[in-house]
């Protein structure tokens, strides 16, 4: 590819206006994800892993594969754009002159570009599993040779506070009402039935295993009893990805601590 | 009673920004310092009350949003002060400041409602963050309300002092938002499994984050005249209004 080329792809102008459209896009996404459709649409998204989802799924939910599509493309371009920017800034660059602006500036664009790509990735790699809710005893078979043992559900507070939903339950079960460290569900990761990892669970305590998380997404009330609903997901990018999200906001940073410098008397 | 210690303190933090305005106004400025000062303290003793009160950040809500941007605003304005161009920002600082307070009093010491999930500090720190971010978004907001003034009537050149604070202030608050967003990445991960989550409001925080990214990446042709300082203006109040209006 030519430099002149490179040199137009590079262009503030794309990234502006791609900057608009791409916000245009997520709020459009974010005021349609209202309709029922849509909105189930992007339910069975979260369930199992996006790739799974295409394959499977996708085909029943066509306006949320027309508004993914879309999203896509904005941000390969956007994806095309940066890497442009990046290669103009770096050969461009006069010798000597502000280099640590011009690494941090780098490192900024470079780790923003790896987050996507890290957010990229995660809609392939791996594997997610759809939520299940389990009573203890009970297992939840994986694939692979993999499955999750329930050995106890205990929770110590009203369950009928459980039933509860959306405001009513926000308003109602205060950390007083719902003790986040007595409610757990003793869980085992088996492989091959043997189990790898036992461990008590809780709400927003989770239990990894290699790459390997098993999720309490929350408890549930009925004529059984209280069940849990458990959730696993086979990921080795969460450890990356928070790597790479704190270095980029280490670089910006120290790109603001840079630009507040004094500034020279003449200019004030 | 606790009701009454906020509404006294809020009230009188209110007021002591309203007297400050006068008495800079008859031009006694060492009056007026002070009084700026004091109501920056009072603000500060409230919303410290309400962290003890309550054992945890301040999140969401008419009365924690407005009085924590009210906060953040006049820590910018006081820590600020002594830069150069930064005397302009007085009143224009100070009424906003004054006017958060006043809505802050209309709801003093009513406090969002307590959800289980506040026991994580990962879920406090993502909307303290976030509104943290609101009023750092509200300082650049001025800066570049300023620095459009100046080149819509004084027909001045824009990479004055006041756009380039502006930039400064953009960029603080778009560390803490993406502070925010690694919170409620870590959230999402312990509450789901999942690094991203196909909702309206991950849309919403991804959109937001770009409108921050948006008055950087301004094209150069434009950069000499208002529209930046004006697509800065716009960005930033559009932030501002989508975390304090949820």
């Amino acid at each position: 590819m030519t430099d002149k080329a490179i040199t137009r792809l590079a262009s503030l102008h794309i990234t502006g206006w791609l900057l608009v459209v791409l916000i245009a896009w997520l709020v459009l996404g974010a005021k349609v994800a209202d309709m029922t459709s849509f909105s189930k649409g992007l339910a069975s998204m979260n369930e199992i892993l996006v790739r799974s989802w295409l394959i499977c799924r996708g085909g029943d939910h066509l306006l949320v594969l027309c508004w993914l599509f879309v999203l896509l493309v904005l941000a390969a371009i956007l994806g095309i754009n940066l890497a442009a920017c990046i290669y103009c800034r770096l050969t461009r660059a006069p010798n000597g002159r502000n280099t640590l602006r011009l690494w941090v500036f780098t490192a900024i664009h470079l780790l923003f570009g790896l987050v996507m790509i890290l957010h990229g990735l995660e809609m392939a790699l791996g594997q997610k599993y759809p939520p299940q809710q389990l009573k203890a005893g009970q297992t939840a078979v994986l694939d692979s040779g993999w499955s999750i043992a329930v050995h106890e559900v205990n929770f110590v507070n009203d369950p009928k506070l459980l039933e509860l939903k959306g405001q009513e339950a926000r308003h109602t079960i205060s950390r007083e009402r719902f003790d986040m460290q007595a409610n757990f569900v003793k869980v085992s990761l088996v492989r091959n039935q043997q189990p790898v990892q036992t461990e008590a669970i809780r709400m927003l305590a989770p239990m990894s295993h290699g790459g390997m998380h098993v999720v309490l997404r929350g408890f549930g009330y009925g004529p059984e009893g209280v069940t849990a609903t458990i959730r696993a997901v086979r990921s080795f990018l969460h450890t990356p990805f928070i790597v790479a999200y704190a270095l980029l906001i280490i670089s910006m940073l120290l790109w603001f601590l840079l630009s507040i410098r004094p500034i020279p008397k003449q200019r004030a | 009673m606790p009701s009454l210690f906020y509404n006294i303190m809020v009230a009188a933090a209110f007021f002591a920004y309203l007297s400050g305005i006068a008495f800079n106004r008859q031009a006694r400025r060492g009056h007026a310092r002070f009084l700026s000062c004091l109501a920056l303290a009072l603000t500060l003793a409230a919303a410290l009350a309400g962290v003890l009160e309550n054992f945890r950040l301040p999140v969401y809500g008419l009365y924690e949003t407005s009085l924590h941007m009210a906060l953040v605003l006049g820590v910018c304005l006081e820590f600020s002060a002594h830069r150069p161009g930064m005397a302009r920002l007085w009143y224009p600082g100070r009424i906003l400041a004054a006017a958060l307070l006043g809505l802050a009093w209309t709801a003093a010491g009513e406090f969002r409602f307590d959800f289980y999930i506040y026991h994580s500090l990962t879920v406090q720190l993502f909307f303290f963050l976030r509104i943290t971010a609101a009023g750092l978004a509200l300082f650049a907001f001025l800066l570049f309300a300023t620095a459009w003034t100046d080149t819509f009537f004084k027909k001045v050149r824009n990479d004055a002092i006041a756009m380039k604070q502006g930039v400064n202030a953009l960029v603080a608050a778009g560390i803490v938002f993406l502070s925010a967003e690694l919170s409620g990445t870590l959230w999402c991960m312990r509450g789901w499994g999942d690094i991203w989550h196909w909702s309206a409001n991950f849309f919403e925080s991804a959109a937001l984050f770009l409108l921050l990214m948006l008055p950087l990446h301004v094209p150069g042709g434009l950069k000499r005249n208002m529209a930046n300082a004006w697509v800065g203006m716009v960005c930033t109040l559009l932030m501002v209004l989508a975390v304090a209006v949820p």
